[in-house]
């Protein structure tokens, strides 16, 4: 299956998760990016060598997938690329730095290696908490959540059309790629002599597409200034979830 | 070239993310966005274009490998600067929400290496200029010579510059074991092959767009969506709060040593120069002597800051009057 039609099953999957209806998903989207945000935060200010904290911040990821009921096999699938890219990041570290620490008070190993395996986490679950965000609340209910914060209401209708359109833009570069590969003898990548031909003429089908959207966007009563995007309401149950999580962040990076 | 939130520290971070919002501001408030309702639709299907387009796998020729586009440049060269910008910054968004491509904590990192540079460096200040005052793009040999040189000069100069940056924003982090210069000997050599193969991309894609619909180049887009420049009014004002601020504040951390042609004579001649009886007629008459109070009625940090202001101000009255005089006396001739 070719990298894009993953694309399209990986889009159209955390769409799926992010409409289902339990009790997760029903909190405020704004609630669950401030924790998002705050979790990041945290994770990144830990120090390079606190393998201790880093544990212990992935109680968050733990406790919302199996709350959630948000289903294993989905998560390490998306998750299997992203874990080996964080691994990369800190690749050098064994090689560059050859000091010796005490891990637990008991065992002696190079702080490269702790490094190393620190950096990976900290990857890992801050890629964690972006899938927990996104596989919670649709596209539309973050973006909601982001107005509230004055994010410019053109720039969300904006994120929202380009959301919709990846989609139907993925399957026509799909279509168009399926029948060059059957006219090339089964060529993946494109020939330089085709790049600006194959590329433009499906950006002029865009570029009169969207002439098209504005026009039915216009028919059915489209105008910017009344435009909107879902808006939900803050319950205080939202709020004393939100407070929790942020109180257990808090102390784990305070007091451990 | 998409950073990790893993890479950065939260400091880091949020410093990129204050700035890349304040250009996202800025882009907005150069949009006119009453009348670019229509291009909103336009912007998020050319959003979706660049994003799909970076899954498509271009063969570069006698290397057996491929390479994918970023797109910061061809959104700048379709788009323009600002609204190229706040596409690009939709597209990464998309990206670090639904793909983990790129960390949220470092979504400002990517925004301004990847938006930034693309499309108020090297849009600007290296494409714009090469291919000139440009009111109709034709098909000639000429024009597509300088419409690819330029596509691949911005690409390669950004992706540069991009990469530059995601160096500077890890090293001053230290969250990674690498020194600079090796990380920047790592970087720099593999994203002049990355800005290459996207430059030669986007020249083709931008002569193919130019032959066929001239007019989807924000370059020669006659119906702008963008406000005029900014007003007199406004520049003056401006000007006049950063004089203000840079002759009341900043004058306090002026240096109190010599200047360098006093050094020199005073090193040359081995004791300090002296003007005689002018130096004395100057010390008796001046207002503020030496930058300061002449009695110490106040502390010196005061009388700097007043200096500062005064000197600024009489300035202005001097360049205003003589600007008027000359003015008169313009208009009394013709």
């Amino acid at each position: 299956m070719s990298k894009r039609m993953e694309n399209l099953i990986r889009i159209s999957q955390l769409e799926e998760l992010a409409r289902r209806d339990n009790w997760l998903n029903n909190i405020h989207s704004l609630i669950k990016l401030i924790i998002t945000i705050v979790y990041i935060f945290l994770i990144s200010s830990i120090g390079k060598y606190e393998l201790t904290k880093v544990l212990l911040f992935m109680v968050y990821p733990v406790f919302i997938l199996t709350a959630a009921d948000i289903p294993i096999k989905t998560f390490v699938g998306k998750m299997i690329i992203p874990i080996c890219l964080g691994a990369s990041l800190g690749m050098l570290n064994p090689f560059l730095d050859k000091t010796s620490v005490n891990l637990f008070g008991l065992t002696i190993i190079s702080a490269g290696w702790l490094s190393f395996v620190v950096l990976w986490l900290k990857s890992t679950v801050c890629i964690a908490a972006a899938f927990i965000l996104v596989s919670t609340s649709p596209i539309e209910q973050i973006v909601g959540a982001l107005e509230s914060l004055k994010f410019p209401k053109f720039m969300s209708i904006q994120i929202l059309l380009m959301f919709r359109y990846i989609t139907i833009l993925i399957s026509e570069f799909e279509r168009a790629l399926t029948a060059y590969s059957l006219r090339t003898q089964g060529r993946k990548a494109l020939e330089w002599h085709v790049w600006g031909s194959f590329m433009g003429q499906i950006f002029i089908r865009t570029a009169e597409k969207s002439v098209r959207l504005y026009e039915s966007m216009k028919l059915r009563g489209f105008n910017l200034q009344t435009a909107f995007t879902q808006k939900q309401k803050v319950k205080s149950i939202d709020v004393l979830y939100m407070f929790i999580w942020v109180g257990i962040f808090t102390g784990i990076h305070i007091w451990i | 070239m998409h950073m990790s939130d893993a890479l950065i520290t939260p400091i880091v971070g949020s410093s990129m993310l204050a700035s890349s919002l304040g250009v996202m501001a800025t882009a907005t408030k150069k949009l006119d966005i009453e009348s670019m309702e229509h291009r909103i639709p336009y912007m998020g299907v050319v959003g979706a274009f660049v994003f799909a387009s970076q899954m498509v796998n271009f063969a570069i020729p006698a290397t057996g490998s491929s390479g994918h586009i970023g797109g910061g440049m061809l959104l700048a060269i379709l788009l323009g600067p600002h609204a190229g910008f706040l596409t690009m910054a939709s597209v990464l968004l998309i990206q670090a929400l639904f793909f983990a491509d790129g960390g949220l904590l470092a979504y400002g990192c990517n925004l301004f290496n990847l938006g930034f540079f693309t499309c108020y460096v090297a849009y600007p200040i290296i494409f714009k200029p090469i291919l000139g005052k440009v009111t109709q793009i034709v098909g000639d040999k000429q024009s597509q010579f300088r419409l690819g040189l330029a596509s691949v000069l911005s690409a390669v100069i950004a992706l540069q510059l991009g990469a530059f940056a995601v160096v500077l924003q890890t090293v001053i982090s230290g969250r990674t074991e690498l020194p600079f210069m090796e990380f920047t000997m790592f970087m720099q050599p593999i994203h002049l092959a990355i800005g290459l193969v996207e430059g030669l991309v986007t020249a083709a894609v931008v002569i193919y767009i130019a032959g066929q619909r001239p007019d989807l180049l924000h370059i020669t887009n006659t119906s702008s969506i963008e406000k005029t420049g900014p007003s007199t009014k406004s520049l003056i004002r401006g000007l006049a709060i950063v004089t203000i601020v840079v002759g009341v504040l900043v004058s306090q951390f002026a240096s109190a040593s010599p200047d360098g042609l006093e050094w020199a004579l005073e090193n040359v001649s081995a004791h300090e120069i002296g003007g005689g009886v002018l130096e004395e007629i100057q010390g008796s008459i001046a207002v503020l002597p030496d930058y300061d109070f002449a009695n110490d009625v106040l502390p010196s940090t005061v009388g700097v800051g007043v200096s500062g202001f005064v000197g600024s101000l009489l300035t202005l009255m001097m360049v205003v009057g003589i600007g008027l005089i000359v003015r008169k006396k313009s208009k009394s001739q013709t």
